[in-house]
């Protein structure tokens, strides 16, 4: 039972990582980015090229099998990733903008750069799945009657790490007041001196290099393939309204919420209806809080 | 004296097919509090938006401190010393009190606390508010933000929409008080207002706007006296009072 638990919170750590991005896209460019889950597989295969560059595996943590290669590796295609996705805003998303393109039209090319992005990394990758390295995971027994497995604790560690830094960066720095304001009010944002493109790019940023962590951390314990993101794609939209649209936390919560009880379906011996127990869920708990848990009614 | 704000023949609009403002003319010189008068939907706010930079100008100029401003980008506008209250929606209601006012500053942060001093100065409530959301507070506390928001720029012009409106008569006033204070330690300011009374009475000079035209302007004590600024925006009153 405590596995199911331990492996529904590392799925709520991976699905919350993406759905940062998914919520921050949403509140400051006002458009529900389909092309996410291609952020998150792009992320992973750009991790995967640099520790095939870095020639050095992936290293190990004492009981934990991925060590600092697989970090730097990371580290790189954060940058790499959110690059490519400053590209792509700068070539099509702010073409949209200042021509005041619609929400749907937005929302449309979303989802064609999903379609293309997948075809992409299929060409350069090629479709079979792919891992960084042989892994198989090892529980070890932390308490009498307590088995977790050393790298799930590693990725719920590096999640929670991430999502306070992301607190620390919103609560604390000129940027993050910068972006909360832009989230509430664009007009009453430049009024402020505040230039919101700047702020776009900044949001581009965060939401992509905390969306390559989750598909590194998910290529690690499961394996690399070009749907690898579009999968979790479903479940991220799903913690984004759970938690309530507007607030970043809430996506945490709503991620949690969805990982959980997902594999608590499995737990019941519901596993081929995970998804749907974990949407079931979703739409109760809609239905009392339609504004999402942590969300603000309108 | 030497203009703040110049704005001749601007043509402007929210889409390139209907023009709001059909050519208005206006000057703020150095010191004044200029009131702009005029009926719902005469183009007021549009034409303090298109001064700031947020509505497409496609024809006449803008001049700001001898500089032609003329289509430029609202955040840089700002940054120079031009700051803009909206009339709704003119404070960050999820963003605290303390943050809304530090967001006034941000672009120039080694004033930051000097600002703070004055503000709070100028608004003493607002010290004891500082951790409150914004979204939480009064229609008057929250007018207090804005302005007090607006004024940690340090602005050279202040331009205010309606800063009364929705306002009780005697908070109103305090409004109106604190722009002679704000005028006085050196601001120029630009107001639009309903309340043309209590405007035009802290005011130098008016304008008056409709359909897009500027329909006249004077001394404030001129257009109070005007019978057709009477008859439109003082309401019956003021006539009986003046016979
Ligand atoms: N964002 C907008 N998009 C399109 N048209 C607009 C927009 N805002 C205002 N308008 C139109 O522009 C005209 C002038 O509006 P404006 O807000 O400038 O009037 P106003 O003089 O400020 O009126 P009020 O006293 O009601 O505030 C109106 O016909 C209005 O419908
Ligand atoms: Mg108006």
């Amino acid at each position: 039972m405590m596995q199911y638990v331990a492996d529904g919170i590392v799925f709520a750590a991976i699905i919350s990582l993406g759905a940062i991005g998914l919520s921050m896209i949403y509140n400051i460019l006002r458009f529900a980015n389909f092309a996410q889950g291609e952020i998150v597989a792009a992320g992973a295969y750009f991790a995967l090229a640099f520790v095939a560059l870095l020639g050095a595996g992936v290293g190990a943590m004492g009981p934990v099998a991925f060590g600092w290669p697989l970090l730097v590796s990371m580290g790189f295609a954060m940058a790499a990733t959110s690059t490519m996705v400053l590209l792509v805003d700068w070539l099509l998303f702010r073409q949209l903008r200042d021509k005041n393109a619609s929400r749907i039209a937005l929302i449309m090319a979303a989802f064609g750069v999903s379609l293309m992005g997948r075809n992409i990394v299929t060409l350069a990758a090629g479709g079979d799945p792919i891992n960084y390295t042989f892994y198989i995971p090892r529980s070890i027994e932390l308490l009498p009657g307590l088995r977790l497995v050393p790298d799930d604790l590693a990725i719920i560690a590096i999640a929670a790490l991430s999502v306070l830094a992301l607190h620390l960066f919103l609560s604390r720095t000129t940027m993050g007041r910068w972006m909360r304001a832009t989230a509430e009010n664009p007009t009453l944002a430049r009024i402020n001196g505040i230039d919101t493109r700047v702020v776009i790019r900044w949001t581009w940023i965060i939401g992509a290099s905390l969306a390559t962590i989750a598909g590194t951390l998910q290529g690690h314990i499961v394996e690399l393939r070009p749907e690898m993101g579009f999968s979790l794609l479903l479940p991220m939209f799903a913690a984004l309204i759970l938690g309530g649209v507007g607030n970043v936390y809430g996506t945490v919560l709503g991620a949690i919420v969805v990982g959980v009880s997902q594999s608590l379906a499995v737990a019941i011996g519901l596993s081929a209806y995970r998804e749907a127990v974990a949407f079931m869920l979703m739409l109760a708990i809609l239905l009392v809080r339609p504004q999402g848990l942590l969300g603000e009614r309108e | 004296m030497t203009a703040v704000l110049d704005v001749r023949d601007v043509v402007a609009g929210y889409t390139p097919t209907l023009q709001i403002l059909r050519g208005v003319s206006l000057e703020v010189r150095a010191g004044e509090i200029v009131t702009v008068l005029g009926p719902n939907g005469a183009g007021k706010s549009t034409l303090i938006k298109a001064v700031a930079g947020l509505v497409p100008i496609s024809a006449g100029d803008i001049r700001f401190l001898d500089r032609d401003i003329t289509g430029m980008r609202t955040h840089i506008l700002v940054r120079q010393g031009l700051s803009y209250v909206p009339q709704t929606e003119n404070v960050f209601a999820r963003l605290s009190v303390e943050e809304n006012l530090a967001l006034g500053a941000d672009f120039d942060r080694a004033a930051m606390e000097e600002r703070r001093g004055q503000v709070l100065d100028l608004f003493p409530d607002l010290a004891r508010l500082g951790h409150l959301a914004a979204g939480k507070l009064s229609g008057g506390q929250r007018q207090m933000v804005a302005v007090g928001r607006a004024l940690m720029s340090a602005p050279k012009l202040l331009m205010l929409d309606e800063p009364s409106a929705g306002l009780s008569p005697k908070l109103a006033q305090t409004v109106f008080t604190q722009l002679r204070r704000i005028r006085d330690a050196g601001v120029t300011i630009l107001i639009v207002e309903q309340n043309a009374r209590a405007a035009l009475a802290v005011s130098d000079r008016g304008y008056v706007l409709a359909e897009g035209r500027e329909r006249m302007h004077g001394s404030a004590a001129e257009l109070l006296d005007s019978p057709e600024v009477g008859a439109l925006y003082l309401g019956a009153k003021s006539r009986l009072a003046r016979k």
